[in-house]
């Protein structure tokens, strides 16, 4: 993939379907000769809404009649010109659209394309794309108000101001280094020890949500535990709400484990349902059974679901997990919901049991992983958290360097390597590997 | 016939650039107005000093004379810093003014492939291809010559100015150049102005020295040249007095009349070798400033005030410094002045200090903005060297950030804009940890061996301290029984306050070896892990440095450049994309979108 081009790109940036409009974006230096041809206009205004005719290439057939809005670059979403055509909904204009833009020699946009070049343009941070792109994908309320406070610089400002702090301290410790005794008045260790305790504060403030935010990223893995014909499939399609597995009566249906995403309680999570657990034979079934022991291992939560003593098949299974739901499976005709051991008693074909599993998964959720914490200092990334546990660490090796009263001229070499690795979190250093990754993850149209 | 470059000037630049261009093969031509002021130190009688004493090791360790100059004529030598990390450890040496010169005069009269002409360069001549043929001079001589260096140092229309008095002078008692800045300019070069400044010079004999602290140098101290090592240090103490509210209630009263402050000066001064005058106006809290008397010669009559660079009127010199209980009855034998003259903006330069637009024609020393000996020094060598190279049909020579502190002070003058006079700072240095004083020998003189500029004994020194080095590191690889635990003995030195000292009785052996290789091979122990840190900056880096922008690139191609980088790179026309991310001005963004639009041009290369 090569966002590396200076074409006209353009791409539909609303949903493919039907809907009432859609828009079609394109960008590009220079875009007022398009916009004439294609509308036979002659007075364009920047930002104006324009009422007009879209004309095919042979200028022969009329496309569509609609509003199209220009932007003259560099006040535009990519720092290139940019034309919005807000065309009747559907996939067939649109579509046409496109295809006449295209015989213009117009290219079609790559995922992620139109914030590349705005990021380029010094349009938006690199904060702000991953906070563009995790909008994108967000499925919560929750997190799309992190995603919002990302958008409003807020981890942007707070960066700057520790890199600023940085600065400060670097003026006055190079300041020391470049004079000799007799030119300077020298500060005391204290203020410097002292900052760089705020500085540590602040970073920890923001990784202890690292594991909301990795979930939240990731989703949250649920597994489904049992024996053969324990029911593992019946429930998974409960939860999901439709039947993407096969249910049968024969041992062994589910080979391989499959997955669904589902949102619970606004959490992501990646229900799974795995290969039944029992002492198998043939190959192909003691690869399943790893492939099962794999999943229980990376679980955050796991069901076990046994007809007849769950809590047994789960110690038998030797995995650490802190979350467990007992279930019993096929109690068509319990009483309760819930057995004195704590498991729930569920029968999937009577939709019974089902709610108390929801609440017990929803409690497991609130508690592990609450976002009221998360409202000051997020995180939305991966690449975020890692670059902020590599500032920790660099964080704590000047501070133990400060109490053994190392020499100020290695101190300073990790404060600049500190300053560097905060830049690069702003992406003010050029690293075009990262620079795709994340844009990559964008979709068309953005 | 070997081929001529001729050197505009003998100042510190000139004969570092003659000595390399002599020994290069080529014929080097000094021109100065003053056959007995070569090499002449017309500021401080020291060479070295904070980041200065790391360029004195890096001149040596390329073969420059400036390291062992100085050592013939030390007075005292000092390590300054020592309080603080090594890496900011900075040899500095008072030395004797005399001898300095005469020995550097010596070495260049007797030198076969270098001429010393008197006279006064106004002007040059460029055939069809604008490389430079031959260059004029003020008595209508015409000397021919391959390429041309220019050093005039604070000549080019120097201006003198004592208080409210100024008067045309290259330096105080010498004629100043005119001419070439204007013939300069007509080839297309910008100059604009900037000042520095120098103390006054007090009789001894009219000094209280009992009044005065003494300050000696080290006992035992290490010489600048890896080829001094059968010189014995001289050890003459100089003296400190301290001013007073007196002093600067005489200096605050006038300031009106430093020619400084009165706006008379039209050029920069720098900032961090500020004039008295500067100095307690801008730190006027500190009741009292250090003033070094240090002599300028063995036994000198005149002596130099460092720390009390000034412009103002004479009579308030003598005034202000009076008031000083040792100097109650002082004499200037001079005053102090402040001089204003022209320099060229670097960015004109190439890395090699080659003008961009004059083939051939090169610029080194305060005509390129810097300040001190040190810094011409390094130029000099590093002109003399490429234009000698560009003629023997040779790659250049360009020492990049991470090798060494010339390769940072060149690149920053390329790319910075510089407006005030630029002197050189550890801090200026982003791999300080790796280009320590110490590891300069083994960090350049492999490659000056390869270029033919060292001498035998220099090379043997080199071997042997480079063999010792090596050898140290092997012997503290063994594993000995310390605190009733086995470790290897360079992990014990990598504690903070360990030393070498401390293993002699485990390791006997080691007291075999030169005090120069154990301080360095303890030195790279202790700062191993950090500088490998910082190798994986320089990598990471890598790339940008060797993307060669070519000459003619046409910025214009780019649209969505903004305005500014765009007319910055334009003016600077860096050579590589890792000049071009150090301009000022030039946002990070941009430098992504050339990189972009080299790849697609293809036109990028990976060369160096």
């Amino acid at each position: 993939m090569d966002y590396n081009r200076t074409n006209i790109i353009a791409a539909l940036a609303t949903t493919p379907g039907i809907s009432a409009i859609s828009v079609v974006r394109i960008s590009g230096d220079n875009l007022i000769d398009l916009y004439k041809q294609i509308t036979r206009q002659t007075d364009i205004k920047d930002r104006y809404a324009n009422y007009c005719t879209i004309w095919s290439q042979d200028q022969k057939n009329i496309l569509d009649k609609c509003i199209v809005i220009y932007y003259a670059g560099p006040n535009s979403y990519t720092g290139q010109d940019v034309i919005e055509i807000n065309c009747h909904g559907g996939d067939i204009v649109a579509q046409s659209i496109l295809g006449m833009l295209y015989s213009h020699g117009v290219e079609p946009a790559l995922p992620g394309e139109f914030s590349y070049r705005a990021f380029l343009n010094d349009k938006i941070d690199l904060i702000e794309a991953e906070a563009i792109s995790s909008l994108i994908h967000s499925s919560s309320n929750y997190s799309n108000e992190i995603i919002m406070d990302h958008l409003n610089k807020s981890l942007t400002k707070q960066i700057l101001k520790i890199n600023n702090q940085i600065i400060d301290i670097l003026t006055i410790i190079e300041h020391e280094l470049d004079f000799s005794e007799n030119e300077i008045d020298y500060t005391t260790n204290e203020t410097i020890i002292e900052i760089i305790e705020k500085i540590a504060t602040t970073l920890r403030d923001y990784l202890q949500n690292k594991k909301i935010v990795k979930a939240i990223n990731n989703g949250i893995n649920v597994v489904i535990i049992g024996i053969p014909n324990a029911g593992k499939s019946s429930l998974f399609n409960h939860l999901v709400g439709k039947n993407r597995t096969i249910v049968s009566e024969e041992k062994g249906t589910t080979r391989d484990a499959i997955e669904a995403r589902i949102i619970m309680n606004q959490y992501p999570i990646n229900l799974i349902d795995t290969a039944g657990y029992f002492k198998a034979n043939d190959q192909i079934n003691i690869d399943s059974i790893k492939q099962t022991m794999d999943h229980a291992k990376n679980a955050e939560i796991i069901i076990i679901l046994d007809e007849k003593d769950p809590i047994n098949v789960f110690n038998k299974l030797n995995v650490k997990c802190k979350n467990v739901i007992y279930c019993k499976s096929k109690q068509d005709n319990a009483k309760t919901q819930l057995n004195i051991d704590n498991s729930i008693n569920i029968s999937s074909k009577e939709n019974y049991g089902i709610n108390e599993l929801k609440n017990q998964l929803s409690t497991i959720l609130l508690t592990n992983y609450e976002y009221n914490s998360l409202k000051q200092t997020a995180l939305i990334s991966n690449r975020q958290i890692i670059i902020f546990e590599q500032a920790l660490e660099i964080v704590i090796e000047i501070q133990k360097m400060l109490e053994q009263n190392i020499g100020m001229d290695i101190v300073a070499s990790y404060m600049h390597q500190l300053i560097e690795l905060l830049d690069e979190c702003l992406g003010k250093v050029s690293n075009e590997q990262v620079l795709y990754s994340i844009f990559n993850n964008f979709c068309v149209g953005k | 016939m070997k081929k001529r470059i001729v050197i505009a000037g003998g100042g510190h630049a000139g004969v570092e650039a003659a000595l390399a261009i002599a020994k290069l093969n080529c014929h080097a031509i000094i021109i100065t107005m003053d056959k007995s002021a070569i090499a002449r130190m017309s500021c401080n009688p020291a060479i070295g000093g904070l980041a200065k004493g790391h360029l004195v090791k890096e001149i040596d360790a390329l073969g420059g004379i400036m390291g062992y100059a100085a050592d013939l004529s030390t007075l005292q030598h000092k390590v300054l810093n020592k309080s603080k990390g090594r890496a900011v450890w900075a040899p500095r040496a008072q030395v004797d003014k005399i001898k300095y010169s005469q020995f550097v005069l010596n070495k260049i009269n007797n030198h076969a492939n270098i001429d010393v002409v008197e006279g006064e360069v106004i002007n040059f001549k460029l055939n069809k291809t604008r490389n430079v043929k031959s260059v004029l001079l003020r008595d209508n001589t015409e000397i021919q010559c391959e390429a041309l260096i220019i050093t005039a140092g604070t000549f080019l229309n120097g201006l003198i100015h004592i208080g409210n008095k100024s008067f045309s002078a290259g330096r105080m008692g010498e004629k100043p150049a005119q001419g070439l800045t204007q013939s300069l300019e007509n080839y297309g070069l910008q100059s604009s102005r900037l000042k520095t400044g120098t103390p006054p010079r007090l009789l001894a004999s009219s000094i209280d020295w009992k009044l005065t602290e003494l300050a000696p140098g080290d006992q035992n101290a290490t010489p600048f040249s890896l080829i001094s090592d059968d010189i014995i240090l001289q050890n003459e103490p100089c003296h400190i007095v301290n001013t007073n509210e007196k002093v600067h209630q005489a200096l605050n009263d006038n300031l009106n009349k430093s020619a400084m402050f009165s706006g008379k000066i039209k050029g920069v001064g720098p900032r961090y070798c500020p004039s008295i005058e500067d100095k307690i106006v801008r730190f006027s809290s500190r009741p009292s400033h250090q003033l070094f008397l240090e002599p300028e010669w063995y036994n000198s009559k005149q002596i130099y005030v460092n720390g009390f660079s000034t412009s103002m009127p004479e009579d308030i010199q003598i005034q202000a410094l009076r008031s000083i209980d040792a100097l109650k009855k002082v004499e200037l034998i001079r005053p102090g002045y402040a001089i204003e003259y022209d320099y060229i903006p670097s960015s004109q330069l190439k890395a090699t200090l080659e003008c961009k637009y004059i083939k051939n024609i090169y610029l080194a020393g305060q005509i390129n903005g810097t300040s001190g000996y040190e810094e011409a020094a390094a130029q000099g060598l590093i002109a003399g060297i490429n234009a000698a190279l560009k003629q023997n049909n040779q790659p250049p020579f360009i020492l990049k950030r991470n090798e060494a502190y010339i390769g940072v002070l060149i690149d920053d003058l390329i790319t910075k804009t510089i407006n005030e006079p630029y002197r050189m700072f550890t801090s200026r240095a982003e791999y300080r940890l790796s280009l320590r004083a110490d590891t300069a020998y083994l960090r350049l003189s492999k490659k000056a061996h390869e270029l033919n500029l060292l001498n035998d004994k220099f090379i043997n020194n080199f071997s042997s301290f480079k063999n010792e080095v090596e050898s140290i590191k092997k012997l503290l690889d063994q594993k000995i029984i310390i605190n009733n635990a086995k470790q290897a003995a360079c992990n014990l030195l990598r504690q903070n306050n360990a030393s070498m000292n401390d293993l002699l009785i485990n390791i006997p052996a080691l007291s075999s070896f030169s005090k120069n290789a154990l301080f360095t091979a303890e030195t790279d122990i202790k700062y191993s892990g950090y500088v490998q840190i910082e190798q994986k900056r320089v990598n990471k880096i890598k790339r940008m440095e060797n993307q060669i922008i070519p000459e003619d690139f046409d910025y214009n191609t780019i649209a969505s450049l903004s305005n500014e980088s765009k007319q910055k790179l334009r003016q600077v026309r860096p050579e590589t994309i890792g000049q071009a991310s150090r301009i000022d001005g030039v946002r990070t963004s941009d430098i992504s979108l050339l990189c972009i639009m080299l790849k697609q041009n293809n036109v990028s290369r990976e060369t160096l």
